[in-house]
């Protein structure tokens, strides 16, 4: 093979079982104890974090490894009287935690506990004039915010609370010549970025807006020879990126574009087979983000032993059932 | 671990705090890996950059976190002794900068007007000299900025924030590759700020420079992208005109060899077709702009993506297997691509009335009917891609990487930029 290519090699020694018990275990304990550095370097972002893990242990069937109750009143306790949530006690609210607080609650069948209409208006407040979304007071406009609303509304039944038009229009401001999409209108095309785009189109109904083939043509070309996946050219493959890019073919319809074999062995050997858990690259550090994807990969992917999960909304498809959502799929 | 039990900590942050009152020309901001504290202060200050050893963060940062958060939780903060708070939120940002809560805080006291707005851009900027990837740092300092150009700004204190501006993110760039937030936060510099737009043909020589040291770039490239579409907006005569006259002449020189047969349809190139045969190649040009950019439509545009074509075609000689440039290709094909179809629809509206006379319908059909893929432009630049393509021979493991990249751009004109297959999948070129 060709050299200059950045990509890793997988060593013969790695894992290639799914090793989910001691997944659960690492997931189960992870980082609880509040005067730990990383847990207070990392708090700003707890909500998304209790959401990965929870997310994560409901795929293994395991959601009863964590304390119902206690997690509920935790994510209920963030709500704040504005309507949004923060992502821990003490901490500003912000749309991606608002997010990731709804989905714990849809996972728990628990929305009726948090006041909706306030969330509802919290959401709505954040729509631009152009249609764009703003993460929280201060004005950062991006297309995460876009997702994160339209998801946020239409697990509570009511997107018609924002100007989706205008909410796609923008979107698609954003959408660049390979396809792809950025943040904001002319950034560069990203593979995180791109699944919160077509994850967007599919939560509005407007799949039909996207250039399928082209899109498709470049989220194929992220697979290097390791079988992984990148997010963008010259970037080193990473668990979260198999997820980001199998999820957008996915609604795409187009799964099967790519060597699923290959990305399987590469999700598989990212495993810590010590400690559990799934790293970016095989021999780095696990964490419940990349735990999350790479469970969510290999389910895509077709693993019999992990529930299937719904591509648009990161969640399981059962936890989805009950609900009026219906994410939009193209199909070739 | 209570706020209380890193006693040294008060000392630690009126140490960094010194270095940034006694240095306005700092810079960097680094940990160094130092594990076992001596009975000294781990703040070191040498040639602009701040040094903190390695074995006080992580109790000082639980340090002004607990302190922090329980000021917060206690609505304490604005009550909070200045001097103090301002220590703990400048330790705290340098040491996490990814933490939205630490620059709200300081948000609070810029709207207060207990923060000073250029203060907080040097804050955020030597954190970001350490964490070059911190969006957080970068979201805030547009943030700023923001408010800094609400209000207007004397010329002089402009060009000093863009240029402030463009060399922290080129700070960022070079530190990270294919960095997102550094770049982004260019295009943002490069829309928003005032006096940017003086600086668009500077940006755009800048731009080469650096593409061309960094053949990976895929976001430097995505930039030039950006600045590319920029220039077009504000097309007219400049002193580029000169440059793209050279550019054209190159480009086109091919047009001359027998290949290009029946030319003369077109009128469009006829006219090109005589200016490169005749006026073109005259050493001094004898009007005011050497490529009549006022005559000649689309000519500048041409001349342009002309330039990053040929720029591109040296870069993927000089360095074969970079992916980055491959895709910069594409990008530039798909862009006279829609130029050629818009020179062409432009022609065929024009052939609509030769001499105030219309056309007879069956003519006018044939002119539109005709494919566009004809026109002399997009037959030139194909021209262009067979002479890559074709040199790109396997022998090297280098040439072996760039001959696979090679397959793939071949494949991706046919069947993605010319012609599609509803629903086709992509050759399976990646792990052959």
């Amino acid at each position: 093979m060709a050299k200059p290519m950045r990509d890793v090699v997988l060593s013969n020694d790695l894992p290639s079982s799914l090793l989910l018990e001691k997944h659960i275990e690492f997931l189960a304990s992870y980082g609880m104890d509040k005067n730990d550095y990383e847990f207070c370097m990392t708090e700003y972002m707890r909500m998304s974090g209790m959401y990965w893990v929870m997310t994560a242990l409901d795929l293994v069937g395991c959601r009863d490894r964590l304390p119902t109750d206690e997690v509920i009143s935790a994510v209920v306790k963030c709500q704040e009287a504005s309507g949004g949530f923060v992502p821990s006690t003490g901490h500003d609210a912000h749309i991606l935690y608002t997010l990731s607080a709804v989905q714990i609650l849809v996972m728990y069948d628990a929305l009726d506990l948090i006041n909706i209409e306030s969330l509802v208006s919290y959401v709505a407040g954040l729509q631009q004039e152009d249609g764009s979304f703003i993460g929280d007071k201060w004005g950062e406009v991006d297309t995460r915010f876009s997702f994160c609303a339209v998801a946020c509304l239409s697990l509570v039944n009511r997107l018609d609370a924002i100007d989706v038009n205008k909410a796609v229009d923008f979107v698609m401001s954003c959408m660049n010549f390979d396809g792809g999409f950025g943040s904001r209108p002319g950034a560069e095309s990203h593979a995180g970025l791109i699944y919160c785009c077509v994850a967007f189109l599919s939560v509005t109904g407007e799949l039909h807006r996207i250039d399928a083939d082209l899109l498709g043509w470049w989220l194929c070309e992220r697979q290097l020879p390791s079988g992984g996946m990148n997010g963008r050219p010259e970037k080193l493959p990473d668990v979260c990126y198999s997820w980001w890019v199998l999820s957008s073919l996915s609604i795409l319809g187009r799964l099967h574009w790519v060597h699923k074999g290959q990305l399987v062995k590469f999700i598989l050997g990212c495993q810590d087979s010590e400690t559990g858990g799934f790293s970016d690259r095989p021999g780095d550090i696990p964490d419940p983000f990349h735990t999350l994807f790479g469970l969510a990969g290999l389910s895509l992917l077709g693993d019999s032993s992990i529930k299937s999960i719904d591509p648009t909304y990161c969640m399981p498809v059962h936890s989805l059932n009950k609900l009026e959502v219906k994410p939009q799929r193209l199909h070739l | 671990m209570s706020e209380d039990s890193f006693p040294a900590a008060e000392k630690i942050l009126t140490d960094i705090e010194n270095v940034f009152k006694r240095d306005k020309d700092l810079k960097d901001f680094e940990i160094l890996p130092v594990t076992v504290g001596e009975n000294k202060s781990p703040v070191i200050h040498a040639e602009h950059t701040l040094g903190l050893q390695q074995w006080c963060v992580r109790h000082l940062y639980l340090h002004v976190y607990h302190k922090l958060m329980n000021l917060k939780q206690q609505q304490r903060l604005r009550r909070e002794d200045p001097v103090v708070l301002s220590r703990l939120l400048l330790g705290a940002v340098l040491l996490n900068p990814e933490c939205t809560l630490l620059w709200n805080i300081r948000r609070d006291f810029v709207v207060m007007g207990r923060f000073d707005p250029i203060c907080e851009l040097h804050v955020s900027a030597i954190a970001l000299s350490r964490r070059p990837k911190a969006s957080e740092a970068f979201v805030y300092r547009r943030w700023v900025l923001n408010r800094i150009i609400a209000s207007p700004l004397e010329d002089a204190s402009s060009y000093h924030l863009l240029e402030e501006e463009l060399r922290v993110s080129l700070m960022a760039a070079d530190r990270y590759p294919n960095n997102y937030y550094a770049w982004n936060h260019r295009m943002w510099i490069m829309s928003h700020l005032p006096k940017a737009s003086e600086m668009l043909s500077a940006e755009w020589t800048f731009s080469e420079t650096w593409v061309s040291r960094h053949v990976s770039e895929h976001s430097g490239l995505q930039y030039r992208q950006y600045l590319l579409k920029k220039v077009l907006q504000h097309l007219g005569h400049s002193e580029w005109c000169l440059t793209l006259h050279k550019t054209l002449v190159n480009f086109l020189g091919p047009l001359k060899n027998s290949t290009f047969y029946g030319l003369e349809d077109f009128h469009l190139s006829k006219q090109l077709h005589l200016l490169i045969t005749e006026d073109f190649e005259k050493k001094e040009p004898c009007t005011q702009c050497p490529i009549f950019c006022e005559q000649i439509p689309f000519v500048l545009h041409v001349g342009l993506l002309a330039y990053d074509l040929l720029l591109v075609t040296e870069l993927l000689t000089l360095y074969p297997g970079h992916e980055a440039l491959w895709c910069h290709r594409r990008f530039i094909l798909f862009s006279l691509y829609s130029l050629s179809k818009e020179v062409f629809a432009k022609l065929s509206e024009d052939s609509d009335v030769t001499d105030g006379i219309p056309l007879p319908k069956t003519q006018k059909l044939s002119v539109l009917e005709s494919d566009f893929k004809d026109c002399f432009l997009w037959r030139l630049v194909m021209w262009y891609e067979e002479k890559l393509l074709s040199g790109c021979a396997f022998k090297t493991p280098e040439e072996c990487y760039q001959s696979k990249l090679a397959h793939r751009h071949r494949n991706w004109i046919d069947n993605i930029l010319i012609s599609r297959v509803p629903g086709a999948s992509p050759p399976r070129t990646q792990n052959e």
